[in-house]
């Protein structure tokens, strides 16, 4: 008996020694040192052990071992198929025979004992290392990340965000809500963030700094290959950025003991990250499941990529090879423009005339004037909205938000000459996308052209803003409305070199009116659009004319069923003169 | 702890050269070999080798056979490798190979022993019989009465102290390398440590170490623990 209590002892104060003792057994230890001075010197006896064995010298190192381990290792390396006899006509055809199916056995035994492990490892070597020149468009594209680091994959880790310049504009790709994929180019605060800081607040483990390091390395080669411009200065994003990082930061999370996971979450907190981490006190999964994971994650070298021009988000596969894309960076350096040139052609995008909508430069000098100048307590608010469906299935928002609200309804002092202006406002460009599962190759001139039909459907908004002064002006002073020309064309898109041409006049493409609105705390005017003949309530032109509906908060937008529409015969009847002007009671 | 990145296919892609970097992990170069990066191999041989050659010997205590086991153990890890899943950390599953590998030996050599003794009473040989039961007594030094007192543990005792006390392990990776239990770990190396604490007393009084209650191949009964 006194045996077996010895050797409790024994157990306890070694594992004390380990600090591995629960509380309750700690106390009960720590209060009979207390009392007990025998106890404690058997426990600093167990110490002195410890200590001792810890202080063991290595044995000398033989350096020598490798060249012997070689030699055996290289004996070790057999083909998989030995070279076919040139004797004998049949043996030839035989050998194949038997090396196909010795391939065929091979990959299906490397497939089902190594399920997905074998193939990812595979892609993500191919895509480092195969040499394979595949360009986009016929034209060079090179990486617009292609000197990234760990910490910029740290910080996108944390914040999503991509610096495109210096002056803080970023790239996010993210996922909504609603699972769409949403590309924004704007500002974004982000803090500045280092690895060795954050590993230093985190108290990392050197065996967790590996796995991290390895994670970020990972993470830095994924993001080089996901963000690229070609020759033309199309952008071209991989919208599976837009769960990597949430992913890279679960998988750092994961390598985390418990308290350190506390540690990270009110480290998140206090950077104003958008994450949290769960806090649940679970052991970490093995930090080799965490690099598996992330490794099987790794995007396939033939991938789908969003590609961003001046005419517009279409999606397309790109064929991405990092090894020839850097030796053509390097070969031919000079004939490209720096980086910063490109950043700059590419955020700014003109849709219309001097009206600038896109444009994330809060750094020109005119650009600051007018912000202080319509500085303006409001939140943001979506100034263009327009969802598209492609060919093959992908439904695509482009979304134009704007920090301050435009001035809409124009009032008395800036509507002067009929027509309105608006003005330039920095705005966030964000383009919503859903993706199909699968989606089909197609050339250049197919796909999404959102940006085309954004411009077409801005210019619809400025002109419909045009004619609701029109209307205004009407109901305020008993003129007759002004004749709207009729369409030449039906919804189509202008095709052409550019859609952003400059002072290009254009007519909205179906006939309608346009009047103050019954609603107009929600809406100040409606658009009234006739029946149109030959175009069926599921036709484009009628999508079209729905998807304004989502244009704003200022247009209601009413499509009539039939001729006989008593909105219609009212609307194109001369109101009354005792109509107040606005008032929206002349509409039933 | 991490050697020098050994040379590599650097020549065909110059992004490789902070890929092979000492910092990489064990589990990102495991994957390298397995998708075919053979030269992943030696930089985890660069970094496991001592190490290994020092559990082995601090478990055999047997240079003459040190590099040969070695050797063995990394040709095993190399055969391995392809098939490595990930269920457990690399060095944990290098260490386990190693560990069997000389339990395997120690297996061998206690048959071997036990043919000797045979041979011996045979023979009435009773020099050859002091010499298998003990070890050399070597310099007075701490480290080198450390040793043979390790030398004197039960294996099952040993090992879990040499995993512990010199390579670092914790008692969770102690038994996965052992397979065995977490509390039976916690447990052995408790008992292993009052073993040596009990083996190293004279030695800190200024005398030699004794060899009471020893077996006949020179390790230590459990009875020394109470």
């Amino acid at each position: 008996m006194k045996r077996l209590r010895d050797q409790k002892i024994v157990e306890l104060l070694s594992a004390y020694l380990d600090d591995s003792l629960p509380m309750e057994d700690r106390r009960f230890l720590e209060r009979r040192l207390k009392e007990e001075p025998e106890l404690l010197g058997s426990l600093e006896n167990l110490r002195s052990v410890r200590d001792a064995l810890s202080r063991v010298r290595p044995i000398p190192p033989n350096d020598g071992m490798w060249a012997k381990l070689s030699s055996q290792l290289v004996d070790r390396e057999k083909p998989l198929v030995s070279e076919p006899s040139v004797r004998g006509g049949l043996l030839v055809p035989a050998a194949v025979v038997v090396g196909a199916l010795v391939f065929v056995a091979s990959m299906v035994y490397i497939f089902t004992r190594h399920g997905g492990i074998i193939p990812a490892i595979t892609e993500t070597r191919d895509r480092v290392r195969t040499v394979y020149v595949e360009t986009f468009g016929g034209e060079w594209i090179m990486p617009l990340y292609r000197k990234t680091t760990r910490d910029h994959a740290l910080r996108f880790a944390l914040f999503g965000t991509l610096d495109l310049d210096e002056q803080g504009t970023t790239l996010h790709v993210k996922r909504t809500q609603r699972n769409k994929l949403r590309i924004d180019l704007g500002k974004a605060p982000t803090a500045a963030l280092t690895r060795d800081a954050f590993f230093r607040q985190l108290e990392i483990t050197p065996r967790q700094r590996a796995t991290i390091d390895t994670l970020l390395e990972l993470a830095r080669a994924r993001i080089e290959t996901g963000v690229l411009m070609d020759k033309d200065r199309s952008l071209l994003i991989d919208p599976d950025l837009a769960t990597l990082n949430v992913d890279l930061l679960a998988s750092i999370a994961s390598t985390l003991e418990p308290a350190q996971r506390v540690r990270f979450d009110r480290y998140l907190d206090g950077l104003g990250v958008a994450y949290g981490i769960s806090t649940e006190s679970k052991l970490p999964p093995a930090s080799p499941r965490v690099l598996l994971q992330y490794a099987s994650a790794m995007p396939a070298r033939d991938r789908r990529f969003v590609v961003l021009d001046r005419d517009g988000a279409l999606v397309r596969r790109v064929t991405v090879n990092m090894d020839s894309i850097q030796r053509a960076v390097t070969a031919f350096a000079s004939s490209f423009p720096s980086i910063a040139n490109r950043i700059e052609n590419i955020r700014n995008v003109y849709l219309m005339g001097d009206t600038t909508v896109i444009d994330m430069s809060r750094t020109s000098a005119a650009r600051r004037t007018v912000t202080e100048e319509r500085a303006d307590p409001e939140p943001a608010r979506i100034l263009f909205r327009k969802n598209f469906i492609s060919p093959s299935g992908e439904a695509v928002s482009v979304i134009i938000e704007d920090a301050e609200r435009p001035p809409f309804p124009p009032s008395p002092e800036r509507s002067t000459s009929g027509s309105h202006e608006l003005i330039v406002r920095p705005a966030r460009l964000s383009i919503e996308m859903e993706l199909a599962d699968d989606i089909a190759d197609r050339s250049a001139g197919e796909g999404i052209q959102a940006f085309r039909f954004a411009a077409e459907h801005y210019r619809s908004l400025i002109r419909l803003r045009r004619t609701y002064e029109d209307a205004a002006r009407y109901y305020e002073r008993g003129r007759t409305l002004p004749r709207l020309p009729r369409p030449d064309t039906a919804a189509r898109p202008r095709r052409g070199p550019s859609v952003f041409p400059g002072n290009e006049s254009f007519s909205m493409p179906f006939e309608h009116q346009v009047f103050p609105s019954p609603e107009r705390d929600m809406f100040p005017f409606e658009l009234v659009v006739p029946p149109i003949p030959g175009f069926p309530r599921d036709s484009s032109l009628h999508r079209m004319l729905e998807s304004l509906r989502g244009m704003g908060d200022s247009i209601k937008i009413r499509i009539l069923e039939k001729e006989g529409d008593r909105k219609y015969r009212r609307s194109t009847r001369p109101p009354d003169e005792s109509t107040p002007a606005r008032s929206g009671k002349d509409t039933p | 702890m991490d050697p020098q990145a050994p040379p590599t296919t650097q020549a065909e892609n110059p992004r490789q050269a902070t890929d092979t970097a000492g910092d990489l992990s064990d589990d990102f170069l495991v994957m390298k070999f397995q998708a075919g990066d053979r030269n992943a191999f030696r930089i985890l041989f660069d970094r496991y080798r001592e190490r290994v050659r020092n559990v082995v010997y601090n478990i055999l205590h047997d240079v003459s056979a040190l590099d040969d086991m070695a050797q063995e153990i990394f040709l095993r890890v190399y055969d391995g490798l392809s098939n490595f899943r990930f269920d457990s950390a690399f060095s944990t599953w290098l260490y386990r190979i190693a560990v069997n590998r000389c339990r395997d030996e120690i297996r061998k050599r206690r048959i071997r022993r036990v043919f000797s003794l045979q041979a011996i009473m045979e023979s009435g040989n009773g020099k050859m019989l002091s010499s298998l039961a003990s070890c050399p007594p070597g310099e007075p030094d701490i480290g080198d009465a450390i040793r043979e007192a390790l030398a004197r543990l039960p294996d099952r005792y040993r090992i879990p102290v040499v995993l512990r006390d010199i390579e670092g392990f914790r008692y969770e990776e102690i038994a996965q390398i052992t397979q065995t239990e977490t509390g039976t770990v916690k447990s052995r190396i408790a008992r292993g440590r009052a073993i040596l604490r009990t083996l190293l007393s004279p030695y800190r009084d200024g005398r030699p170490l004794s060899s009471r209650k020893e077996r006949k191949d020179g390790t230590m009964n459990d009875e020394t623990i109470a």
